[in-house]
């Protein structure tokens, strides 16, 4: 009999809860972190909304070097990795006794890189002036300066190198860089990691930020983010939808094989009990409307879990509240589930804090956890006019107990991950 | 775990050119890049070539002569797909230019709402398509037809190995083929992330590649060579000592391999001093640095090609290590069935 992949500790720095406490009271009081971005001036885009962490965070990373410091203020996404873990420290110090270093291994989903050109306008001005390519002469000058990592532009690795000292983890440290999708795969190769042997206990999570000039501009002329007027809600599932909300998040899990659970008496949150990852091999720039791989990658869930499809009794959605992606993951539901389609709810939170592209598996697979923990099952905050009438879309909160839920998250460029979750609590 | 080799490719760089990218630095550095055959069957179309990397073009045309080959034995929906990333930006003033030239050109203007929607507009509209992370994994999802388990990793050259290992992984546990593939960018943005991690860039020698790998638990592809070993070591002090030490013969199973490929260096001296290391090790000690620099994630795979050509020569075991960025050590053994 397969042994199993259990979660026993998690964390989550997210729009709408600093800290997994805050997460289901966040959800409960219908709590939507989508405003005007404050952190850069975004009067000029075409939209101004975003769901970003408001709270200064530097009281969470007090004991940090000064180097590490002035980078956090470069870089978000290693400020937030650098937060979750100052949140959670403490309370994670009697399993950090339990972990052997050699059997312990980090693996995180990194979101791409934001070069703050914008912080450095009049350096760049002045580089400019002397007919330098300036973007070169700004990083080399930023660098010179350096201690053990650059002031900007690092290796991606730097994320997973900041959590593994943190933990002492040495079996491995990974980087996956697969968009939307990213974090979700490092649960899911976490998962057969410790099935493999390879390890005892992985974190798994990971962290990103879209709350930047580069960004915003990337995402909003992909036409992904509604611009600025009268109807620009993030809606998932609702035929009248516009698009997402730009994110930003940091999170993970520890996982820890069977063995580990039963010999240090710990009690589980929850099990990985499989998990479907597929590619769409179609089109770069949007899904598959036939939803093939997407609908392979709910059914590839189920079927590792063993668990019949009708048992699951929650399908914690991607639903970015783009055009191009809700109405195809409901079709991908609607073929891998058939008639327990219409019966399962069907949610999606990115309505309450938005898009945390690499992060976005991480930040909803602690949702789940809390929800799981609160038998409850959050609506679909703002949607009016569902696409699928004849499917169990909620728009209110209800309580419900979670015992199996499916949570997926689809990346562009056609990459399709789906996580099989058992509540163990 | 031993896993067949069923075939590996490998594209370097073809045009090598000195290039001093800022004032800063006072010496140039090799840099190697890919002039891929527009004429392969396999070239992308027209819309997609805009948005893709010279080395993701590179990588699409090598996977797809490769899969071309096994096409009738692979189920492509079933193959797994790992990809290892260098950094993700081949021309940094192409790719940001705009946000310069427009920060230029209102440099006097106090009204940053007008500066920030003169940005947005010059953006151009394709921006973050140039720079996915996974553009290499799905381009050559799109155009090969791979469906199955998949993942790209990044962006030292730590990273290509575990995209063999997971690859490797997928074909033993799960019994499915698998393709293990990297591609590196190099470059100039690619200088500036890495030369800062090292005391002197003098000598500087890097390069676009692409490789592949199709792996295999079955021998049904007639196979002649196998991987026997994979191991890895990590380095969490970095952050606190930023110190790197070779120390490669840790992971080595024995001193018994015909030959030891190594990798990891940016300059000549530390390709030097790498040598001497090596030789202790094995006397057939070979580095792939003297024709193409470093290649970061696809370094492994040049080496694997390499170390093929020498199993093909008669040789019968050939160890091979890398090292990253962070000091970060792998080895991969190859042997002939």
């Amino acid at each position: 009999m397969q042994k199993k992949v259990y979660i026993i500790e998690h964390d989550l720095i997210s729009p709408i809860a600093i800290g997994r406490e805050n997460i289901v009271d966040g959800i409960k009081l219908n709590k939507s972190a989508d405003s005007q971005i404050k952190r850069l001036d975004v009067s000029g885009l075409p939209f101004r909304k975003g769901a970003e962490i408001k709270e200064d965070l530097s009281k969470y990373y007090t004991e940090e070097t000064d180097e590490l410091k002035a980078l956090f203020t470069l870089d978000r996404k290693l400020e937030l990795l650098a937060t979750t873990w100052g949140k959670s420290k403490n309370r994670l110090g009697s399993i950090l006794n339990k972990c052997e270093p050699e059997r312990t291994g980090v693996i995180l989903g990194i979101g791409a890189e934001a070069i703050p050109l914008t912080y450095f306008e009049q350096e760049l001005t002045q580089f400019i002036d002397k007919k330098l390519n300036a973007i070169s002469e700004l990083i080399t000058a930023l660098n010179s300066k350096s201690g053990a990592l650059n002031t900007v532009s690092n290796p991606y690795d730097i994320y997973t190198l900041y959590l593994a000292e943190k933990f002492n983890a040495r079996a491995f440290q990974k980087s996956i860089l697969t968009a939307c999708v990213s974090s979700t795969q490092a649960i899911a190769q976490a998962y057969d990691s410790i099935l493999r042997g390879k390890a005892d206990v992985i974190i798994a999570g990971g962290t990103d930020s879209i709350i930047n000039l580069i960004a915003l501009i990337s995402f909003g002329k992909l036409g992904v983010i509604p611009e600025t007027g009268t109807n620009n809600l993030c809606r998932p599932f609702d035929t009248n939808r516009f698009g997402t909300i730009a994110g930003e998040a940091a999170g993970f899990v520890i996982m820890a094989s069977q063995d580990f659970v039963n010999k240090h008496n710990l009690k589980p949150l929850a099990s990985i009990i499989g998990y479907g990852n597929t590619l769409d091999g179609y089109k770069i720039t949007a899904p598959d409307q036939n939803a093939t791989a997407m609908s392979k990658a709910i059914l590839d869930a189920i079927k590792q879990s063993k668990i019949s499809a009708n048992d699951y009794d929650y399908f914690y959605a991607h639903g970015t509240g783009t055009r191009q992606n809700d109405s195809v993951e409901l079709k991908a539901i609607q073929t891998a589930l058939g008639n327990h389609a219409n019966a399962i709810p069907i949610s999606s939170t990115k309505d309450r804090h938005g898009h945390a592209i690499a992060a976005a598996g991480i930040q909803e697979l602690c949702i789940l956890l809390e929800l799981m923990k609160n038998d409850l099952i959050p609506g679909n905050l703002n949607l009016q006019n569902s696409i699928e009438p004849d499917m169990n879309l909620p728009k209110e909160n209800f309580s419900q107990k979670i015992n199996y839920a499916l949570t997926s998250n689809f990346a562009f460029g056609g990459i399709n991950t789906v996580l099989a979750v058992k509540n163990e609590q | 775990m031993e896993i067949f080799i069923v075939d590996s490719s490998h594209t370097s760089s073809n045009s090598f050119e000195e290039k001093r990218v800022t004032s800063l630095i006072p010496q140039s550095f090799l840099s190697g890049r890919i002039i891929n055959d527009k004429d392969s069957e396999f070239y992308p179309n027209r819309g997609d070539e805009k948005i893709m990397r010279s080395e993701t073009i590179a990588a699409l045309i090598l996977v797809n002569q490769l899969i071309q080959k096994y096409k009738s034995k692979l189920s492509l929906d079933e193959t797994g797909l790992f990809v290892a990333s260098g950094v993700f930006i081949e021309n940094l003033e192409k790719h940001l230019g705009h946000i310069v030239k427009f920060i230029n050109t209102i440099k006097e203007s106090s009204n940053e709402k007008e500066k920030y929607r003169k940005i947005y507009f010059a953006s151009p509209p394709l921006l973050a398509l140039q720079t996915l992370t996974n553009s290499t994994m799905s381009f050559i999802a799109q155009y090969s037809g791979i469906k199955g388990n998949n993942a790209t990793y990044g962006n030292t050259s730590l990273s290509g190995f575990h995209a063999i290992e997971e690859a490797c992984d997928e074909a033993y546990y799960n019994n499915r083929e698998a393709l293990a593939c990297a591609s590196n960018c190099a470059g100039e943005y690619s200088f500036l992330v890495h030369s800062p991690f090292f005391n002197s860039s003098k000598n500087w020698k890097e390069s676009a590649a692409a490789g592949a790998l199709l792996l295999s638990s079955k021998i049904i592809f007639d196979s002649k060579y196998k991987i026997t070993a994979l191991k890895y070591s990590t380095n969490n002090d970095y952050l606190n000592s930023n110190h790197i030490e070779r120390n490669w013969k840790k992971l080595l199973p024995d001193l018994n391999a015909d030959a030891l490929i190594f990798s990891g260096a940016f300059t000549e001296e530390i390709n030097l001093n790498d040598l001497l290391y090596c030789k202790k090790l094995n006397p057939n000690s070979i580095s792939i640095f003297d024709t193409l620099g470093n290649m970061g994630p696809a370094n492994l795979f040049a080496s694997i090609n390499k170390g093929i050509e020498l199993l093909k020569s008669g040789l019968k075991k050939i160890d091979i290590v890398d090292s990253d960025v962070f000091g970060r050590e792998s080895l991969i053994r190859i042997e002939t069935i």
